[in-house]
């Protein structure tokens, strides 16, 4: 893996946030990043980027994580990607909270803090990485 | 699966505008298309379409072929600059963050996919809002 200079702890956290939450749903999850110009370097529909990111690969999808913007930021983008990959896979809305006829779905943003959150508008609040752990003690979570 | 069939809702009337067995990616809408609040185009093999609440939105995008097909292969661009890119086995969907937009960005969705017959080329262009 040849990233970036100084993105190795943004993917280290990252990717450690992400399988806390996804490991029931994405057992066999497996996340690999590399530079935004390798992965486009035989895309002749690319423009020549102005600054390099990182792109996140999973088994089915590649995306930009807007790396040079923090933590926060990318793990809002790889866990809104994951979420539908987990939709996909189940044939059903994930994460859903609550008792039947009330459930709630958040989804993956920014808070008003920045941080990456799990989030129902006014209702629920999460940060990415703690989703399961959390709401497993309440038994909250399918 | 919350996305595809919040888009789903509002293209599934729609019949579909994908080409099968051509020779290069027929583009449907264009640089005056816009995605807000919505771009669905549809031919006898499918549905493509793309949508945006408004500035600042997701643009929130699928395709729903009429026909057997598997294999799918897609790639999104704005403004030339590639943002997503999947290989799977089910039709595609997804959504632009609106952190890769901005007001007046060419949005660009392009693929294809293995089709009794041939091979499904499908593509949109639209301008975000």
């Amino acid at each position: 893996m040849n990233l970036p200079q100084g993105t190795e702890q943004l993917v280290q956290e990252l990717t450690e946030r992400i399988r806390l939450d996804f490991h029931g749903v994405l057992p066999k999850l497996q996340l690999r990043f590399i530079p935004y110009s390798e992965w486009v370097a035989d895309d002749p529909r690319v423009a020549p980027a102005e600054e390099e990111d990182l792109v996140c690969i999973t088994d089915r999808a590649s995306f930009p994580i807007h790396a040079s913007e923090g933590t926060e930021i990318s793990c809002s983008i790889v866990a809104a990607q994951l979420q539908d990959h987990a939709m996909d896979d189940l044939g059903r809305p994930w994460p859903s909270l609550g008792p039947e006829g009330h459930r709630l779905v958040p989804t993956p943003g920014l808070d008003d803090l920045r941080k990456a959150c799990w989030q129902v508008k006014g209702t629920f609040r999460c940060p990415v990485g703690y989703l399961l752990g959390a709401l497993e003690v309440f038994g909250l979570v399918e | 699966m919350l996305r595809q069939r919040a888009l789903g809702m509002v293209a599934g009337p729609l019949l579909g505008l994908l080409c099968l067995a051509c020779s290069a990616t027929v583009f449907v809408g264009g640089p005056n298309q816009p995605c807000s609040p919505i771009a669905r185009f549809a031919n006898r093999f499918g549905v493509i379409a793309a949508q945006q609440p408004g500035p600042g939105g997701a643009v929130v995008w699928g395709v729903y072929p009429a026909v057997a097909a598997t294999g799918f292969s897609v790639d999104v661009y704005v403004d030339g600059k590639r943002v997503d890119h999947k290989d799977q086995a089910y039709p595609p969907h997804g959504s632009v963050n609106p952190k890769d937009l901005r007001s007046g960005a060419l949005v660009s969705i392009v693929g294809r996919a293995k089709a009794p017959g041939g091979e499904l080329n499908y593509g949109l262009l639209c301008r975000s809002a």
